[in-house]
């Protein structure tokens, strides 16, 4: 989420002392999202400190139809699935690095947390369409970045 | 028209039901959107594959202080407490073996002029002792009195005031019956400040309370320096 693992550590830590000392607060359901929320509250003023530009939206706006699906450049044959494979994994790195942070922490809420879509609502505090349309802007746009580095989708 | 912004979560399972019927649908008869929808299921099982992140360090701070730190830090603690307990003890015991004794024989004062008044202790302690005739709470002793107790048996020329309180502490055993007669002692000028420098002699038992409460007070600000050097590592 962060990208630089110490960064990760130091919000952890912070996240877990503020959860610890909110304690007493926690009413909600799931413990779980409300742990995740204090962390990715923290990770996200993290990003915003690190970007010192706070007049620069994270999310900028959103129009759910006018995302791009790039199509396949020349994929070269040798290329035609690299999914599983580590260079697949480095591609979709360094695409998460480079989206806006919010649509980061809402779709690794989601795939790689397995939180659903009302849960990461809650954790971001975001309408839940918000959410969707972060998410499938996210996922599109590792899409595209696999796509352009010739992956042809999975391949079962 | 293709319900490409849907795909996502129709993937995820997160549709109205009405929409997501009506998503399903078309994705039977749409081949782009049922490749595009493959694809974005490829995309979120390669990204829940990412490896996990795993803490390079632990999150609690790591101590890199010698083994024997801790343990002499919790032991350091234990000696101070355990010589406040003694300086307490002694204290009380101090106290008192003092009054017990101090309502037979009160506790006389003593000229500081040390040289003379060991050429005529009895007549100094003896004016002393008519003119305060103190018998002394349970002050505060200084901490170099015990040396100044033992070698109170030698007449030695240290001119100070707790040897003259241990000097007239043994006047009061050995000259008592050499009754001195009360006169003013012909050092005269001396006799307020003596009296002034005066402490009120007691028994002793062993060293002095106040030794133990140095030796708390060392050991308590050991324990303070190891505990804030194994914090800050």
């Amino acid at each position: 989420m962060l990208g630089q693992s110490a960064d990760a550590e130091d919000v952890v830590q912070d996240a877990l002392l503020a959860a610890w000392r909110s304690l007493g607060s926690f009413e909600g359901t799931s413990f779980r999202a409300w742990i995740f929320r204090i962390a990715t509250n923290r990770a996200l003023d993290r990003l915003r400190a690190r970007r010192r530009r706070p007049e620069s939206p994270l999310d900028p706006p959103l129009g759910d139809d006018d995302v791009i699906w790039s199509e396949p450049s020349a994929p070269g044959p040798e290329l035609v699935d690299i999914a599983g494979d580590r260079e697949a994994l480095v591609v979709v790195e360094t695409a998460l690095a480079t989206l806006p942070a919010e649509q980061r922490a809402s779709l690794l809420l989601r795939d790689v947390e397995g939180f659903a879509y009302e849960e990461i609502a809650l954790i971001t505090t975001a309408e839940i369409g918000t959410v969707k349309s972060r998410i499938h802007r996210a996922r599109l746009a590792v899409r595209n970045a696999l796509v352009a580095k010739g992956w042809q989708g999975p391949a079962g | 028209m293709h319900p490409f912004a849907d795909l996502s979560a129709y993937l995820d399972g997160a549709l109205p039901d009405e929409r997501r019927a009506e998503v399903g649908r078309h994705l039977a008869g749409c081949e782009i959107c049922s490749a595009r929808l493959a694809e974005l299921r490829g995309t979120a099982r390669l990204i829940a594959g990412l490896p996990d992140v795993h803490p390079s360090r632990s999150l609690v701070p790591r101590v890199s202080v010698p083994v024997w730190m801790a343990p002499l830090r919790t032991l350091s603690a234990i000696a101070s407490g355990a010589a406040v307990l003694v300086f307490a003890a002694s204290t009380l015991l101090a106290s008192a073996s003092l009054t017990s004794t101090g309502s037979g024989a009160p506790a006389v004062a003593a000229p500081a002029a040390a040289p003379q008044a060991s050429l005529d202790r009895a007549r100094g302690a003896g004016g002393a002792a008519a003119s305060t005739a103190a018998p002394g709470p349970a002050g505060p002793q200084d901490a170099s009195s015990p040396s100044a107790q033992f070698s109170a048996a030698s007449p030695a020329p240290a001119p100070s005031a707790n040897r003259s309180v241990a000097e007239s502490d043994r006047e009061k055993r050995l000259d008592t019956s050499t009754t001195a007669p009360p006169a003013v002692a012909e050092k005269g000028p001396t006799g307020p400040e003596a009296v002034a420098l005066s402490v009120p002699a007691r028994p002793q038992l062993g060293p002095s309370p106040w030794l133990w409460l140095l030796v708390a007070v060392a050991f308590a600000v050991l324990a303070f320096v190891l505990q804030r050097r194994l914090r800050t590592s």
